[in-house]
């Protein structure tokens, strides 16, 4: 229970010191009076003022509620009882939470508490601000209804499901900003299918850079190849080049040395060819033979002038014997003589005709030299002739034959043909391919800032993955959270809201349901109430404006009570019942006395009928 | 005998975060190296990269072109190059093959005899053996870890250095009959790669730690910033907090922001986003949690309570459904006056 609280400075209060009691206490002031500043100090006492540095006074209650122009610090203090002890909390606000003042004083002990200045209502309420907030002050807008108040949206507000609306749509803003639900154009739309096709196309670059890349690799080790390859062709036609050359030159020393030869071939047999025609191998045989028949030739036979010197010899004889008259013996002596002479004619003839034989002989043995002045000068002509004959014989003094095989010659040529042909190819080739690695290496992009570029989109990606998933998580539990906060409270609310509203209507309804109903336009779940006439659920429209709107304060009274479990330590309402009619204001009014009995009550309003019927 | 070791330099990787800065930082990791390489040439007898100098298969002919040029230009300097599981594929370029002679590669040649010193080396996955001649110094070029090294084999033979790369951090300790190095990237490329980076520059003359000296070379680092924003109760406070917590950072650096702690739901972190021109680089690390008590929440009969309860109740993971409660929330007004 509150029993007093002492502003110093808050909103529009300054100096304010207001006692209450247990039960309701009405606090009958003009609109404007400050009802909500009054219950955001009673907050603020319990748990101290938010400290958001926001601009949006709505959102920032330091801002909202620190006096203009007041530089000191701001607040005040309250006191109030708690399991039968009574405390004095004192705050002041400065410009930030670090600059606030508190102090907790047990009233009976003088005991002064420094900490727990932040957890001061949690700890006596088990609330948290929040919870605190939506149970104990009860707003007019909240329990009051216009013609444009929609009776669903007004139960949301009450149990956080208009909270739980407007997030559940700003989230699936988010969401949707991240990726899109629905596919245009074939392809989903946001960052995150951006990020991903970012990645994609970047990964579709690097392949092809990659690939080029290889390509320009490949062409490299083609190149290499190539550029051995040349090397190998250049060594082959200069090891053919070589062989031909040498083959050309063994061709030329040919035909030289077969020209040498041939001449020299030529000049022997012209030589032998001007030889006469002659056994020559028998020559020295025939000179030798010449030899002895001329040295036989040459033997004079005696025998001749032997007969012929005794031939004369015996005609001198027989000359004389003639002469001595001795004319037998004269004519032996002429026979004598005579057959001397004829002896040494038969002699000479013999002899003429063996010398002539030998001669002949000798002749044809000296064949073809003909003796002309003698033997002598046949035979060394002869001689001479065989000499030349022998010198001819000779192996004549020449270069030795030299081989040639023309048959390869024609071979090696077609092939150096052949190697300078794939020489020139190759080179072409070398040229060519180098041309294309410079364009292709000129024209390849930056792989290294392609792979940058990829691990940025994932990261990317992976970041709005992980927050969409996220923002689809706390959109799903947001639409459960207002779901089961509804369903919880709905049973119980629906009951305190039958007794209440049988007797603000006077027993007009048995009972009053309160489902959930789903909103397909909207997607979204609402409230319905359903009031049950004799047992049969009927339309809203049946409840009259102040009907409903005591129907809204009997569901708010009924959600504080869950919230306090019950045990609703104090409430603050505001003019809940400015509009209702006489008997509903009564009834109301009975309400809040029963509520008073055992719940401390700040009823705010500024018609007097509430004070005099409260 | 000095010799220069360095790795993974990954020229011409992607580097994710950067946006439009990442061309601009790939062309300073490039000429980066090719500072090193010059840095090697005056002050180192040998280069040695252990690993990952390229990032794959594709690079542009612009980086090839420098590295090939930074290296014909340290004529005098012998560099060796050891393939990383990274650039396997690069090495399988034929523009790589064309490097100029005073390059070494690993594919062929296993060992290289520098006098004193021997350089062996070879790439992950072969079976090489290698039989170091225990009076000279023996630089073992390796590049991998313990799922691909057997270090207990190579512990047992005569190791004066083992060069290590794979690692992108610094770290070294005693191996063999000397130590083992892994060298760190010379520069960072990305946020999870903070503290300092640099090389090694080894001296065979000398034993033990004092062989190697450790060169911080990063022409940018990655500083990391932390800020508790529970009790930040305005952007104006959350700015604050910035600014306090970067006063004296450079601004050629990269800046991780971390956010921790419960935020307020008023606050919104995004206007952090404004100070990313500050520096170089900028992530913001949001690891807040909305200013709501769940449990509090969860025991309301509000439809904030109702709220809370039915997103924990439902199946999804945990960031999830902290986002969603943040969103619902946010959306329900709560915290708002009613």
């Amino acid at each position: 229970m509150i029993k007093s609280i002492d502003i110093v400075a808050f909103g529009k209060f300054a100096g304010l010191h207001m006692d209450f009691g247990p039960g309701m206490n009405m606090i009958c002031q003009e609109n404007g009076f400050g009802k909500t500043t009054l219950a955001a100090f009673i907050a603020a006492m319990f748990y101290g003022l938010p400290d958001t540095r926001k601009e949006d006074l709505a959102a920032n209650p330091r801002k909202k509620y620190a006096p203009w122009g007041r530089r000191e610090a701001f607040g005040g203090s309250m006191v109030f009882c708690y399991e039968g002890k009574t405390y004095r909390v004192t705050r002041l606000f400065g410009a930030t939470a670090k600059s606030d003042e508190f102090s907790l004083t047990d009233t009976g002990t003088n005991k002064v508490f420094g900490e727990g200045k932040e957890n001061l209502g949690e700890r006596l309420f088990g609330l948290s601000y929040n919870d605190f907030l939506n149970s104990f002050f009860v707003p007019q807008e909240a329990v009051s209804m216009d013609s444009t108040d929609n009776f669903s949206a007004k139960l949301m507000q009450m149990t956080g499901g208009e909270k739980c609306d407007a997030a559940r749509e700003k989230l699936d803003r988010l969401a949707v900003e991240i990726k899109q639900k629905v596919q245009r154009g074939g392809q989903y739309r946001g960052r995150l299918p951006d990020a991903q096709r970012r990645g994609a196309l970047a990964a579709e670059a690097l392949d092809a850079a990659l690939r080029k890349e290889s390509e320009i690799l490949e062409g490299e080790r083609g190149l290499e190849r190539a550029k051995r390859e040349l090397d190998e062709i250049l060594k082959q036609k200069k090891s053919l080049q070589a062989e031909l050359n040498a083959r050309e030159e063994a061709k030329r020393k040919h035909e030289v040395v077969k020209g040498i030869r041939d001449r020299e071939q030529t000049k022997r047999r012209e030589a032998l060819d001007s030889l006469p025609d002659c056994d020559f191998e028998a020559v020295p045989q025939k000179i030798e033979r010449a030899k002895v028949l001329i040295a036989q030739s040459s033997r004079k036979d005696r025998r001749p002038v032997f007969f012929g010197a005794a031939s004369a010899a015996f005609f001198l004889i027989a000359v004389m014997l003639a002469a001595l008259a001795q004319f037998t013996y004269m004519g032996a002596a002429l026979a004598v003589s005579a057959l001397a002479a004829l002896a040494a004619f038969l002699f000479w003839k013999r002899y003429n005709a063996g010398k002539t034989k030998l001669q002949k002989e000798i002749e044809e043995l000296l064949l073809p030299v003909k003796v002309i002045d003698s033997y002598a000068q046949a035979i060394a002509e002869l001689n001479g002739i065989y000499q030349k004959y022998l010198d001819l014989e000779k192996p004549p003094d020449m270069p030795p034959a030299v081989e040639f095989d023309e048959s390869g010659y024609g071979e090696l040529a077609r092939q150096l043909e052949a190697a300078a042909y794939r020489e020139k190819e190759t080179e072409r080739f070398l040229t060519e391919t180098k041309t294309k690695i410079d364009i292709a290496r000129g024209g390849l992009p930056d792989i290294a800032a392609i792979r940058e570029e990829i691990a940025a989109a994932r990261e990317d990606a992976q970041k709005l993955s992980g927050e969409y998933e996220a923002l689809v998580l706390a959109k799903e539990c947001v639409e459960k959270a207002k779901e089961n906060l509804s369903r919880a409270y709905l049973p119980r609310m629906g009951y305190a809201l039958s007794g209440h509203i049988k007797r603000i209507t006077k027993g007009k309804f048995d009972s009053v349901e309160v489902r959930i109903e789903e909103n397909k336009a909207a997607k979204s779940t609402q409230f319905a109430l359903v009031p049950m006439m004799n047992g049969i659920p009927r339309d809203i429209g049946y409840f009259s404006k102040g009907e409903k709107e005591a129907a809204l304060f009997c569901l708010r009274l009924a959600l504080s009570e869950l919230v306090y479990e019950g045990k609703m330590p104090f409430i603050l309402v505001d003019d809940a019942f400015a509009n209702y009619g006489e008997d509903s204001f009564a009834e109301a009014a009975r309400i809040m006395r029963e509520l008073g009995a055992g719940t401390q009550i700040f009823y705010f309003t500024c018609h007097e009928r509430g004070r005099i019927l409260i | 005998m000095k010799i220069l070791h360095c790795s993974d330099i990954h020229l011409d990787s992607p580097l994710a975060g950067l946006g439009r800065k990442a061309k601009q930082r790939r062309d300073e990791l490039t000429a980066s190296f090719c500072s090193l390489v010059a840095y090697a040439e005056k002050h180192a007898d040998a280069l040695v990269v252990a690993g990952d100098l390229f990032d794959g298969a594709v690079f542009s002919s612009a980086t090839l072109k420098a590295v090939t040029e930074a290296f014909a230009r340290a004529e005098r300097l012998k560099i060796f190059l050891l393939m990383g599981n990274h650039d396997a594929k690069s090495f399988d370029a034929a523009a790589v093959r064309r490097l100029p002679p005073n390059v070494f590669l690993f594919d062929q040649t296993v060992t290289y005899d520098l006098g004193e010193v021997s350089i062996s080396g070879f790439e992950m996955g072969r079976e090489r053996k290698i039989a170091p001649d225990p009076d000279k110094f023996n630089i073992l070029v390796l590049h991998g870890d313990e799922k691909d090294i057997d270090f207990g084999f190579f512990s047992k033979l005569p190791i004066d250095y083992l060069a290590l790369g794979h690692y992108h951090r610094f770290g070294c300790k005693k191996f063999a009959r000397g130590l083992m190095c892994y060298s760190g990237s010379p520069e960072p490329r990305g946020f999870d790669e903070p503290g300092e980076t640099g090389f090694v520059m080894l001296d065979t003359s000398q034993k033990g730690e004092k062989m190697i000296e450790r060169v911080i070379s990063a022409g940018r680092k990655i500083a990391t910033a932390e800020i508790d924003v529970t009790g930040i109760e305005s952007g104006a406070g959350l700015l604050a907090a910035f600014e306090e917590k970067t006063a004296g950072l450079p601004q050629r650096d990269y800046l991780n922001l971390v956010l921790r702690g419960r935020r307020n739901k008023n606050v919104d972190i995004e206007l952090l986003m404004a100070k990313s021109e500050n520096f170089f680089a900028f992530r913001l690390e949001d690891n807040t949690s909305l200013a709501f008590d769940k449990d509090k929440l969860m025991a309301e009969q509000s439809v904030y309570g109702e709220f809370i309860r039915l997103v924990w109740q439902s199946g999804a993971d945990e960031t999830v459904k902290n986002a969603a409660a943040e969103r619902g929330l946010f959306a329900l007004g709560w915290g708002e006056n009613p």
